[in-house]
C-alpha cells in the first residue's frame, strides 16, 4: 500500500493550523485524505461545509471526489490544542496525487504530496 | 547579670565576576579572623569582660538561603544559570555576650566592618551549570483516570503540579516539567487523528504532547513559555520553584456516535541544568467509552 505525505506537514492558516494524511484504499480504489485543522481549544465546533479539499494527481487534474464530510465535525482536544477531523475521498486514477489544496473558511493552504520517505 | 550586649552583622559584599570555569574562591572570615576583629572593634569597652562569643554565617542567593556549613558550598556553585551577572550576598552574624551594661551595647552596635567576599556564578567543565534542583510532584495523575461525558465530550481533566527545591544558593530555573502522550481517540471505530507539532499522536510511540496553531507550538512545563495550563511561580516563570499545569483530553463527536479514548501519559520533572535528568515521574492512563445520547 502507497502512503503519501504532505510537504509541508502543517501551514498556518490565520489563527488555525492546517495539516492531512493520506492513504491509500485499494479496495474502494480510492485515496482517503483526513484533513485536521490544528486550533486553539474550546472553540465553537466546525460544520463540514466550512472545509474542503481538492487533490491534483500528477496531470494537474483534480481528482474527483467519492465522500466529504457532513455536519459537526469530530474534534480531538487537549488543553493545547484541538484537532477537528475532515475525512474526504477520493477517486483513485493511475496517477498518484502530487497535491493538495484545503480551504478553510475561506483561506486556502497548497501543500505538496509525495510517498513518504520508506516508500520512495 | 549576664546579657545580650551586642549584635553584629557584617553583610559580604557580591563579589565581582569570577574566571570562567572557575569556582569563585573569596576571602570568607573564618570564626578566629572575624572574633578577632570584633575584639578590635569592641575591645575598648566591651570585650575586656566578654563572656561568649559566637559567629553564625548564612548565604543567601536569589530566593534560596543556606546555613553557615553551607557558605563554602555557595562560592562553588552558580547562583543562576545562563546569568553572568548573578549575584548573592553571605552573611555573618557575631553575638557577644557580657555582662556590660545596656549603654556600652548601644556604643557597640554602630560599628560595622566591612568585608570582601560572597558568592559567585561559577560553571562545571563540561558546560553544565553546577546549579540543581530536586523536586516532587503536589498534584498528578496516576494509574489509570476514567473519562466521563459530558454533552458531546468524553474527556477526563487532571492536574499537573510539582514543586522544586533548589541547590544552594541557585533558584529552582533548572525545574520544568515534561509531557509525553501516546494513544488514539476513536469515533465510532475510526481513529480522530490529534496533531501534536511536526506529528500526529501515535498508538505505540511516546512522544512529546505537544500543540500548534497560528504558526505558534505550545509544551508543557518550559521556562521559556508561560501560558493559562502551563505556568511558573513561586514567584515567577524564569525562577519559580512551582509548576502548576492542568490538562483535559477530551473527544468531542455528535448524536448517536460511539466515543472511545485510550491515551497514556508520562509526565516529568526534569532538571535542565543536568541533561534533563529525571527528577520525579508519574505515568497515568485516560481511558474510556461512551455513545452520544
Amino acid at each position: 500500500m502507497t502512503e503519501l505525505i504532505t510537504i509541508p506537514f502543517a501551514l498556518a492558516l490565520g489563527a488555525e493550523s492546517v495539516s492531512a494524511t493520506l492513504n491509500s484504499d485499494a479496495a474502494r480504489e480510492a485515496w482517503n485524505v483526513t484533513v485536521v485543522i490544528s486550533r486553539q481549544p474550546d472553540q465553537p465546533r466546525v460544520d463540514a461545509s466550512e472545509v474542503d479539499a481538492r487533490l491534483v494527481d500528477g496531470r494537474g487534474e483534480a481528482m474527483a471526489v467519492i465522500e466529504r464530510p457532513k455536519g459537526a465535525l469530530p474534534e480531538a482536544s487537549t488543553s493545547l490544542s484541538s484537532s477537528v477531523n475532515a475525512v474526504f475521498r477520493f477517486r483513485s486514477c493511475q496517477s498518484l496525487p502530487t497535491r493538495l489544496v484545503v480551504t478553510f473558511r475561506g483561506a486556502s493552504a497548497d501543500f505538496a504530496v509525495a510517498p513518504k520517505p520508506q516508500d520512495r | 547579670m549576664r546579657q545580650r550586649i551586642a549584635r553584629h552583622e557584617d553583610r559580604l559584599a557580591p563579589q565581582k565576576a569570577n574566571s570562567p570555569g572557575g569556582a569563585s574562591r573569596s576571602p570568607v572570615p573564618d570564626l578566629g579572623a572575624f572574633f578577632s576583629t570584633a575584639q578590635v572593634s569592641y575591645g575598648n569597652r566591651a570585650v575586656s569582660r566578654l563572656l561568649r562569643a559566637s559567629l553564625t554565617r548564612t548565604c543567601s542567593c536569589g530566593k534560596a538561603t543556606g546555613s553557615a556549613e553551607q557558605c563554602e558550598e555557595c562560592r562553588a556553585k552558580s547562583l543562576d544559570p545562563g546569568h553572568a551577572n548573578a549575584s548573592g550576598e553571605s552573611r555573618a552574624t557575631i553575638t557577644i555576650e557580657s555582662d556590660q551594661d545596656s549603654e556600652t551595647a548601644v556604643g557597640a552596635r554602630d560599628r560595622s566592618i566591612s568585608v570582601e567576599g560572597g558568592s559567585k556564578l561559577t560553571r562545571t567543565a563540561d558546560g553544565e551549570s553546577s546549579c540543581s534542583v530536586t523536586g516532587k510532584f503536589t498534584d498528578i495523575p496516576s494509574g489509570t483516570v476514567n473519562s466521563t461525558l459530558s454533552g458531546t465530550e468524553l474527556g477526563a481533566r487532571f492536574n499537573m503540579k510539582g514543586t522544586f527545591s533548589p541547590s544552594i544558593p541557585c533558584n529552582c530555573s533548572c525545574g520544568e516539567y515534561r509531557q509525553y502522550v501516546r494513544g488514539t481517540f476513536e469515533r465510532n471505530g475510526a481513529t480522530v487523528t490529534h496533531a501534536l507539532c511536526g506529528t500526529n499522536l501515535d498508538p505505540t510511540k511516546f512522544q512529546e504532547d505537544c500543540g500548534i496553531f497560528g504558526g505558534t507550538s505550545y509544551r508543557y512545563g518550559y521556562r521559556s513559555q508561560s501560558f493559562a495550563t502551563s505556568k511558573f511561580t513561586n514567584p515567577d516563570q524564569a525562577t519559580g520553584c512551582d509548576f502548576e499545569g492542568r490538562d483535559f483530553p477530551r473527544l468531542g463527536g455528535s448524536s448517536g456516535d460511539k466515543l472511545e479514548v485510550n491515551l497514556d501519559f508520562q509526565g516529568r520533572l526534569i532538571d535542565t541544568c543536568h541533561g534533563n535528568a529525571v527528577i520525579a515521574s508519574s505515568d497515568w492512563s485516560v481511558v474510556g467509552t461512551a455513545t452520544v445520547p
